[in-house]
C-alpha cells in the first residue's frame, strides 16, 4: 500500500523502534503467556494477488517472523505455530515438496544465522509426529532444536506435522506404555486431567492463553484442541489472510486480550455463567 | 424482523417467585429462613424424589390453559414458531448440517429464561427449529450438567408442549432424549422411527471422559488385553463417539463471546463455530444465520 515509505532511509530502524515501543506499551497490561497461531490463507492470498503458490508460502513465513518478533517483544513467553498438519500430506506432491524445502531452508537459516533465535534467545521445539517427515527435514529440525536448547527467554513451538487427535492418541499410548517401564509405582500411578496435560506435546509450555486463526475460517482444524477448550483460553478469528496479517493487527488482539482480562477478568470478555466444580 | 425481536424483549416474563422475593425485601429478619426454604424447593435436583416446584407449575399450566390458547400466546412470543416459515428459510440454503451442536449457558434462576425451567424451554425451542429444518441430530452442551436423568420426563413434557405449538397436537414428530454421560434415554414414541435425537452433554463428557478412556486402556494393557500398538486414532475415535457422540458439523454458542468452557476437545475438530457478539438469547435469528453461514463455508481438510 504505502510501499514508497519503505524506501526512505532509516525505515527499518524506525519500524524497529516503533515495535519496541508498542511492545513496551503492551507489557504494561496483562500479557498472554502462550499464544497459538493458525497461519491459514497463504494459498488463497497467492491466488488473490496473482503470485505463485510458492511465493505465497514464503510471504507467509515472513509474516510469521514479524508477528513472532512483536509477540516476544511484548513479553509472550511461548508461541506455538501450526506449520504443517498431518492432513497436508494429502496435497499435491510438488507442493508438499516446496513446503518441506521451505521448512528446511528456513530452519537451516535459523540455525546458521540465528537472527530471531539469537536476538530474542528463543528455544525452538518441534511438536508433532516427526517420523512422518522426510529424513533430511527431520535432521535439520533436530539440529535447530539442538542448537537453541540453551536459550531461555522464550519458546517457539513449531507444530510440524501435527494434529491434536494424533497428539491425544499419542499421549494415551505413552500413558499405557508407562506401566511397562517401572513396576514399582504401578499402584500409585493415578491418571487424571493433569496427568494428561503432562503428557501433551506442550507439557513444557505455560497453558495456552490465546489462539489466533486467520483467513476468516471459524474452525479449530485439529490444532491444540485439548489446550484451547480451556475456559481461560481466548480464541480469536481474523478475516485477513495470513500473509496480509500485520503486527498491527496482532497488536490490536493483544491489547484487546489485556483489556478483557483487566476489565472483565476473563480473556474472552464479559462471560456470564455458573462456575462448575471438578466432577472427577 | 428486528422490531419484532425488540417487542419480544419487552414482554414481561412471568415470575412465579416474585411474591417471595418482595417479602424478603420488606422484613429482613424472619425471611432469611423463608428464602432458604424457597431456594431448596427450586434447588436444582438436590432432592431427587420431589420434582422442582417450577417444573410442576409449568406442566399444570399447560393442562389448564389448553393447546389453542397457549398456541396463540406462543405465536406472539415466537414469531417464527411455524415449521413452514423455517422450512422456507432453510430451503434457500445449499447445504445444512447433519449434526448440530449448541452451547447453552445456564442462567440464574431469577432471570428471564433462567434456571432449569428456562434451559428446558430453550432446548425445546432449538429442537423444534431443528425438526423444522430437517436436522436429525442435536447436541446441547451445558457445562454444569444440571439436567440429570430425573429431569428427562419434564423435558419430554416441555418438548411435547412446544412441538404441539409448532406442528399441531396430532403431528408431533418422534424424538429421543439422551444424556450422554449416564446413557439414560427417553423416546417419545417407542415404535416409530426417530426424527430427532437430542443429546445432552456436560463438562463430564469432555476431558474427564478422555481421562476415563485412558484409565480403561491402561487397565486393559495391564491385564494384557490391549497392546500399545493397537491404540490408534480410529480406535480412540470409535470409543469416544460411542461414549460422547459424533462431532457436530456446526456448533452454535448462544452467548456474546466465544467461550468453549471445556467443550469435549475430541468433538470440536472441524466443527464450524458460530456466535454473535451482541446476542445473549437462544433465538431463532441466530440459529438461521448460523445455518446461512454454514451453507456458505467451504471445507477442505488439509488440502
Amino acid at each position: 500500500m504505502l510501499e514508497w515509505i519503505s524506501r526512505f532511509p532509516g525505515y527499518d530502524h524506525v519500524l524497529g523502534s516503533i515495535k519496541t515501543i508498542v511492545g513496551n506499551i503492551i507489557l504494561t497490561g496483562p500479557v498472554p503467556r502462550h499464544v497459538g497461531l493458525i497461519m491459514d490463507g497463504n494459498r488463497r492470498y497467492a491466488k488473490k494477488e496473482h503470485i505463485e503458490l510458492r511465493e505465497g508460502h514464503s510471504l507467509g513465513f515472513e509474516s510469521m517472523a514479524k508477528i513472532l518478533e512483536l509477540l516476544y517483544e511484548s513479553g509472550v513467553e511461548c508461541a506455538s505455530v501450526y506449520a504443517f498438519l498431518i492432513e497436508n500430506f494429502k496435497r499435491l506432491s510438488y507442493e508438499v515438496e516446496w513446503l518441506m524445502q521451505l521448512a528446511k531452508d528456513k530452519f537451516t537459516q535459523i540455525s546458521n544465522q540465528g537472527e530471531l533465535a539469537e536476538e530474542y534467545g528463543i528455544k525452538i521445539k518441534i511438536l508433532g509426529n516427526v517420523k512422518l517427515l522426510p529424513k533430511d527435514v527431520q535432521d535439520v529440525l533436530h539440529q535447530s532444536e539442538e542448537m537453541t536448547k540453551h536459550n531461555t527467554r522464550a519458546v517457539l513451538n513449531v507444530c510440524i506435522p501435527y494434529t491434536s487427535r494424533d497428539e491425544i492418541t499419542h499421549l494415551i499410548q505413552q500413558i499405557v506404555a508407562h506401566e511397562n517401564e517401572d513396576d514399582e509405582d504401578e499402584d500409585d500411578f493415578f491418571i487424571d486431567e493433569s496427568t494428561i496435560s503432562n503428557y501433551l506435546y506442550t507439557n513444557e509450555s505455560p497453558p495456552l492463553d490465546l489462539l489466533v486463526r486467520t483467513s476468516g475460517t471459524f474452525r479449530l482444524s485439529d490444532f491444540l484442541l485439548w489446550q484451547c477448550v480451556d475456559p481461560h483460553c481466548a480464541i480469536v478469528f481474523v478475516d485477513k489472510m495470513w500473509p496480509a496479517f500485520t503486527p498491527f493487527d496482532m497488536c490490536k488482539i493483544l491489547i484487546n486480550w489485556g483489556f478483557n482480562n483487566y476489565w472483565y477478568g476473563h480473556s474472552s470478555g464479559f462471560v456470564r455463567r455458573k462456575q462448575v466444580k471438578d466432577t472427577v | 424482523m428486528s422490531t419484532k425481536i425488540k417487542e419480544k424483549d419487552h414482554i414481561p416474563s412471568p415470575a412465579p417467585e416474585s411474591s417471595v422475593v418482595s417479602g424478603f425485601e420488606t422484613n429482613n429478619s424472619s425471611d432469611l429462613q423463608h428464602r432458604q426454604v424457597h431456594d431448596d424447593d427450586v434447588g436444582l435436583g438436590k432432592t431427587p424424589k420431589a420434582p422442582p416446584n417450577a417444573v410442576r407449575k409449568a406442566s399444570t399450566v399447560n393442562v389448564v390453559s389448553g393447546v389453542n390458547k397457549s398456541a396463540s400466546r406462543y405465536r406472539k412470543l415466537h414469531p417464527n414458531s411455524s415449521p413452514q416459515v423455517i422450512r422456507e428459510d432453510v430451503n434457500k440454503l445449499t447445504k445444512i448440517p447433519k449434526r448440530l451442536g449448541t452451547i447453552i449457558n445456564l442462567q440464574d434462576d431469577n432471570e428471564e429464561n433462567g434456571g432449569v425451567e428456562g434451559l428446558m424451554s430453550q432446548i425445546a425451542d432449538t429442537s423444534s427449529w431443528c425438526l423444522s429444518a430437517g436436522i436429525p441430530y442435536l447436541s446441547i452442551y451445558e457445562c454444569t450438567g444440571v439436567l440429570t436423568g430425573e429431569y428427562l420426563p419434564f423435558l419430554q413434557k416441555e418438548m411435547i408442549h412446544t412441538l404441539a405449538n409448532y406442528f399441531g397436537t396430532d403431528a408431533i414428530p418422534n424424538f429421543l432424549l439422551k444424556i450422554a454421560h449416564t446413557n439414560e434415554s427417553l423416546v417419545y414414541c417407542e415404535d416409530a422411527p426417530v426424527d430427532l435425537q437430542v443429546v445432552l452433554l456436560s463438562r463430564v463428557d469432555g476431558k474427564p471422559t478422555i481421562v476415563e478412556l485412558t484409565r480403561t486402556m491402561y487397565e486393559l494393557a495391564k491385564s494384557n488385553e490391549l497392546k500399545v500398538s493397537d491404540i490408534t486414532i480410529s480406535l480412540v475415535d470409535e470409543e469416544l463417539v460411542e461414549l460422547v457422540g459424533p462431532e457436530p458439523d456446526l456448533l452454535i454458542q448462544f452467548a456474546p463471546n466465544l467461550d468453549l468452557q471445556d467443550y469435549p476437545p475430541w468433538q470440536i475438530r472441524l466443527s464450524e463455530i458460530y456466535w454473535e457478539p451482541e446476542n445473549i438469547d437462544v433465538s431463532y435469528l441466530v440459529f438461521i444465520r448460523a445455518l446461512q453461514k454454514f451453507s456458505r463455508c467451504k471445507m477442505n481438510v488439509g488440502k
